[in-house]
């Protein structure tokens, strides 16, 4: 541990741990970060670069931290992308470096690096191009092996995620000084307040630095507010949760790290991570402030860090991130930053400052701790190999043009950076607030927003806590007062002596070290993205002059740090490029997510078994216990078959199909949609929804109903049941159910609220059990003795009340199978006991479950459509034969369209049946294209397509429907079915193949 | 327990977690009504009939000994009542409703009913719903979703949630709840 002070820090030494990075094991202690173990073991080579594969340690020590991304464990629990900053070290951990094949210290894509002349922005735009069909055998596959960026698992996750929906009168993002503050005084007047923070640990910066918060040290003053925190019952405050979307009416998407601290085997099967839903009255963000990097040539050479992570990691966890120390900077508060270090026990040699006039008392201090002054100064380029070994310095002038030649070199192993810092206002952005550009503090701060949202703290550019604590505590009050709370006057803390931070505005803004001499340099503005100064500029050359557009050309910002360190910077650059103001330029909107979120947190719950709610019918466990093969409709799931010992799926539904042609079946058809329509407009209602006419339907009697959209074309079918003078009763398609309820109520609500209507669904108050076959009626006679059977008392489409196995029922003749049917309605709990009855009742008469698919083969023999099968949502009555039912004596939804030319074209696609015309006795290929002819040279004319195909049990044939163009006229025509298997000639007929005439239906 | 998943037609324990119980309640009788709220003809048949004022303030409910009326929408109520009292309330339903428009629709089955109650029912309830326990007073109904399903709660005796929801749901509602309450009891160590 060479590099790990003997003391201070937030870890605790009494609990050493171990975990291994890129094979090697090292030790480190409970508390750090996988971030700050690996510095701690001198290990400064922790990734290589997106598109250059340049070797890359840590710049930051949070979020923002652009580089130093990780593949964590391997197997089921393996986490790719992850920044080993925010990783909280377990014992046992194990992690290695993304981007890097075959290892991070021979690297083969660097030679990236020596090709990236042609690297630019734009690259793949300008390179992957031709030929066209190269990209998806050889470009893609090779860009992504070379980006790579980690990898997914490729086993299931065995981890648990959770929701949790939530409401709170203030929701406030960052537990730091600001957030904290806010919070207490928020609380204090009566709010409800929640209050998050990324980290494990609440404070913000304050650990960071030698803070003093009127006479007591920051750390202190941290005690005390935490424990007002944990005493107040209004605050709820939670850590490690990342804030990731904020949205409209603050509804608020956080996410919260239940328990990726511990080790895999530790967490046993404890929920990993759990989203929240937020809702919040007031959104107040106190997210604090991001260090703006410099932009030089070599500033991602490992041992280049921004200042405030050299000092975060020495003070949090005691560790030296280098033996001899230079700051870059150009405002004061980097200085304190670095007197901080010096005094925790850094060698700072040098501070190089772009300004010349530097605060005599900051020059004092500097004297005192033995640090050299160069003002007037920049860091003209880096040097070393894998790691930092000295910085060459020069005279910069006032517009940031760095000396050529001159100066002299550094010998250092650490460069702190920092150009001022960055208001997070990713999530104020989100919320569509604008921001505006401070001069005096060189920053984009939060301006106006219309909705309850307020920025505090450094996120609104009060960077010092003598301006940052009042304003928390005012904005409290405002936020309460607002909400219809009365504030007692809270005391604004005493901040005392606040020079220990740098004023806010001490700052002289450099966006780029300007080296002014023609050449291509290696100055980063992006690190995880490897975008260069010269490619912004580049970008710029070749007309990208909006921020929008050049994000997207030259990829900075993008990626999973969001472009915390490098977007201004970008913009400032792009500003100076196209000689206009930085905030003319503007900024990239921000949009969720502001923090990767995992695909696990996402789902939540909704996964395996829990995947989407399964809708079961009441005879779902007699299906079961049965040996139903099930499929899923829409949410239902229903048995597709029966499947007996040793018979295959096939042969099941070939037995199930020929006992209903023979004996009988029987089906649960719970799951059809079942709507009443009740008022003594029912008749007309029914009369403008369908196509056919339903007012002079006789009492108990059933008929077949179509319904189309506007546009003429159908959209569902079912049979319409008058129960009363002035109620009806009615059947829709299974998956349509929904969608055809919500169209009754929209057209009666919003076009029709003079008809007196009112339409209920009463899909699950019946169960539907459908006898079919040529002895249904002599089973269903044994079980109804008292119900009159004839055809003349009980004809076909008509509907009688009985009791049946000790209930009341609705029995429905109406017939899907092309036999004699009936469909049995009886309250849906008692579904079983009757199914029993019918079950037992048909013994004797070979009475046989069947399930789906028998149920679309004996529908496809007679030709009945499934609409949303044989239909693809441009079909009108007609165009599959029913143009004799739709009614020309009134007006329906579509009347108008369906009579337009285009709906009555000869050449429309028609429903045919095909009969196939050679030996092969497998079904025809359903969404198989149809041509008139079997040359397959491309173009192939095709001319319609197969819709429905089966094997018929009972014709003992392959059967078919099908869309065809002018498909009638072409009737006794051959056609061929085109599909990657072949092409395949089949006979166009009429698409009935079983009972042309329908005389089963009345035997 | 899977035998009878998905039948309410008795009163059973489905889960007893220690920090969640959920048990499904017998079958009510129970009755879709749609009318005008705006008719005071209406209301005042509605309440002859029922002998409780028809509740229509959104998501409140009116109670009584033997029944409820509880409000889905504008014009939509929902009436259980004791399964003995079924039949006589529909037909005085049908009774004074005559000669006004309104619709009297009978559908015992349509709804299933859970009782959740236990410590740890309103972090059960969050992780399904943005609705909390609070929002529910002796007063209240409201339609909302839960985990993807249409539900409706309210509150019963002794601080418990009833939640309605289609009989069809039931199964996976009660997977759902079991898992969620299997994962509440298991906190991280260390």
């Amino acid at each position: 541990m060479t590099a790990r002070l003997g003391e201070g820090g937030l870890i605790d030494r009494s609990r050493p741990i171990h975990f291994t990075f890129n094979g090697t094991r090292y030790s480190a202690f409970q508390g750090d970060t996988l971030a700050s173990a690996l510095l701690a073991n001198g290990v400064r080579l922790i990734a290589r670069s997106f598109k250059y594969h340049r070797p890359r340690g840590l710049i930051g020590a949070g979020g923002e931290d652009p580089c130093g991304l990780v593949q964590l464990e391997d197997g089921p629990f393996s986490t790719p992308n992850l920044r080993a900053t925010e990783i909280e070290l377990y014992d046992g951990l194990s992690a290695r470096s993304v981007n890097a094949w075959p290892s991070v210290r021979f690297d083969i894509g660097v030679i990236n690096n020596l090709l990236s002349s042609v690297f630019v922005a734009g690259f793949y735009y300008k390179t992957f191009m031709h030929p066209q069909s190269f990209w998806m055998r050889y470009y893609e596959p090779l860009i992504r092996r070379l980006a790579g960026m980690g990898r997914a698992p490729e086993t299931a996750d065995p981890e648990a995620y959770d929701h949790r929906h939530a409401r709170t009168d203030l929701l406030i993002i960052g537990a730091g000084p600001a957030g904290l503050s806010a919070a207490i005084a928020a609380a204090g007047t009566g709010l409800s307040v929640m209050i998050l923070d990324e980290g494990p640990h609440p404070g913000g910066l304050l650990p960071d630095g030698d803070y003093e918060i009127g006479g007591r040290s920051g750390q202190e003053w941290l005690k005390d507010q935490l424990s007002a925190i944990t005493a107040h019952e209004n605050i709820t405050l939670m850590t490690r949760t990342s804030l990731f979307g904020l949205y409209d009416q603050n509804f608020a998407a956080a996410v919260e790290r239940i328990s990726d601290h511990l080790a895999p085997q530790v967490r046993q099967g404890a929920i990993r991570q759990r989203l929240w839903w937020i809702r919040a009255r007031h959104v107040l963000i106190a997210t604090g402030a991001h260090e703006r990097p410099l932009v030089f040539e070599g500033n991602d050479r490992p041992g280049v860090m921004l200042a405030s992570a050299v000092r975060s990691y020495l003070k949090r966890f005691a560790v030296r991130a280098g033996r001899q120390a230079v700051l870059f900077t150009n405002n004061d508060n980097a200085w304190h930053q670095a007197f901080d270090c010096a005094n925790a026990g850094l060698n700072v040699t040098h501070i190089v400052d772009i300004r010349r006039e530097i605060d005599p008392a900051l020059q004092e201090r500097a004297a005192a701790l033995g640090i050299g002054v160069l003002g007037g100064q920049g860091v003209r380029a880096t040097h070393g190999g894998r790691g930092l070994s000295g910085v060459d310095i020069a005279p910069i002038d006032e517009n940031g043009i760095i000396a050529a030649s001159g100066g002299q070199r550094i010998v250092c192993d650490l460069l702190m950076m920092s150009g001022g810092w960055n208001p997070a206002v990713h999530l104020f952005s989100q919320a569509q607030g604008k921001l505006a550009y401070d001069d005096a503090r060189a920053c984009f701060i939060p301006d106006t927003i219309d909705r309850p949202v307020s920025v505090i703290g450094a996120a609104s550019g009060r960077f010092t806590l003598g301006e940052l604590l009042p304003q928390a505590v005012q904005t409290a009050e405002r936020i309460a007062r607002d909400l219809g709370y009365t504030p007692s006057p809270a005391a604004i803390p005493d901040i005392g002596d606040t020079a220990r931070e740098g004023n806010s505005t001490a700052i002289r803004p450099l966006w780029q070290v300007d080296y002014n001499d023609g050449r291509r340099h290696k100055a980063f503005v992006d690190l995880q993205n490897d975008v260069t100064a010269d490619d912004i500029a580049l970008a710029a050359r070749e007309g990208y002059k909006s921020v929008e557009h050049v994000k997207r050309y030259t990829t900075t910002g993008m990626g999973t740090d969001q472009g915390r360190t490098s977007n201004v910077n970008a913009l400032a650059l792009l500003a100076a490029q196209t000689g206009r103001s930085i905030p003319e330029t503007g900024t990239t909107t921000f949009r969720p997510p502001y923090a990767p979120v995992t695909f696990g947190a996402l789902a939540g719950r909704a996964v395996g078994r829990l995947v989407s709610p399964l809708r079961r019918t009441a005879l779902d466990d007699w299906h079961e216990r049965a040996g139903a093969v099930f499929e899923n409709v829409g949410q239902w799931r229903r048995p597709y078959c029966y499947p007996r010992p040793g018979e295959t799926e096939a042969e099941a539904v070939a037995r199930e199909c020929l006992a209903v042609r023979r004996a009988a079946g029987i089906i649960d058809a719970s799951t059809l949609g079942k709507i009443e329509v009740h008022g003594p407009d029912a008749g007309e209602f029914l009369n403008r929804i369908y196509v056919n006419g339903f007012k002079k339907l006789g009492l108990h009697r059933c008929r077949y109903g179509l319904m189309c959209h506007e546009d003429g074309h159908l959209f569902d079918d079912g049979v319409v049941t008058r129960l009363a003078e002035d109620h009806y009763y009615l059947t829709t398609t299974t998956g349509n159910a929904a969608a055809v309820f919500a169209w009754f109520e929209d057209w009666l609500q919003s076009e029709w609220p003079e008809l007196k209507v009112y339409v209920t669904s009463v899909t699950e108050a019946w169960s539907t059990l459908t006898l079919t076959g040529p002895k249904a009626r002599g089973i269903l006679a044994s079980l109804c003795p008292a119900l009159d059977l004839s055809n003349e008392s009980f004809p076909h489409m008509s509907m009688r009340n009985a009791e049946i196995a000790g209930t009341m029922a609705r029995i429905f003749r109406i017939s899907f199978t092309g036999e004699i049917s009936y469909e049995i309605n009886v309250p849906w709990h008692e579904a079983e006991q009757v199914w029993d009855a019918v079950l037992a009742a048909g013994t004797g008469e070979g009475l046989t479950p069947y399930g789906t698919e028998a149920m679309h083969v004996l529908r496809a023999e007679k030709g009945y459509v499934i609409i949303g099968q044989d239909t693809d949502g441009e079909q009108t009555p007609a165009d599959m034969g029913y143009g004799r039912m739709v009614s020309a004596k009134k007006h329906f939804i579509g009347s108008t369209a369906m009579f337009r030319g285009d709906n009555l074209r000869a050449d429309r696609r028609q429903l045919v049946g095909l009969a196939v015309a050679d030996d092969n006795p497998a079904p025809l290929e359903e969404g198989g294209q149809i041509s008139p002819d079997a040359d397959t040279a491309i173009p192939v004319k095709a001319i319609g397509h197969v819709t429905s195909s089966y094997a018929s049990p009972h014709l003992n044939r392959p059967i078919a429907l099908a869309l065809v163009a002018g498909g009638r006229d072409r009737t006794g025509e051959t056609v061929y079915i085109h599909t990657l298997d072949g092409v395949r000639p089949a006979r166009i007929v009429a698409p009935v193949f079983y009972d042309e005439e329908g005389k089963r239906l009345h035997d | 327990m899977t035998e009878t998943r998905h039948t309410t037609l008795s009163h059973f324990t489905v889960i007893s977690a220690g920090a969640l119980s959920a048990e499904a309640a017998p079958l009510q009788a129970c009755i879709n009504l749609r009318g005008n709220a705006g008719d005071e003809e209406f209301t005042t048949a509605v309440e002859a009939a029922c002998g409780l004022p028809l509740p229509v303030n959104a998501c409140t409910m009116s109670t009584g000994n033997d029944r409820r009326i509880l409000w889905l929408g504008p014009d939509e109520w929902l009436i259980r009542a004791d399964p003995a009292r079924g039949d006589e309330l529909e037909e005085a339903l049908h009774r004074e409703l005559d000669g006004l428009h309104a619709a009297v629709i009978r559908m015992d089955h349509q709804y299933s009913a859970l009782i959740l109650g236990g410590p740890a029912v309103e972090d059960i309830l969050a992780g399904g719903t943005s609705i909390a326990p609070g929002d529910i007073t002796g007063s209240t109904c409201i339609g909302t979703r839960f985990a993807h399903m249409p539900v409706i709660l309210h509150r019963a005796a002794e601080e418990r949630i009833v939640m309605l929801l289609r009989p069809s749901y039931f199964g996976y509602m009660v997977d759902w709840l079991e898992q969620a309450a299997g994962h509440l009891a298991m906190s991280p160590k260390g």
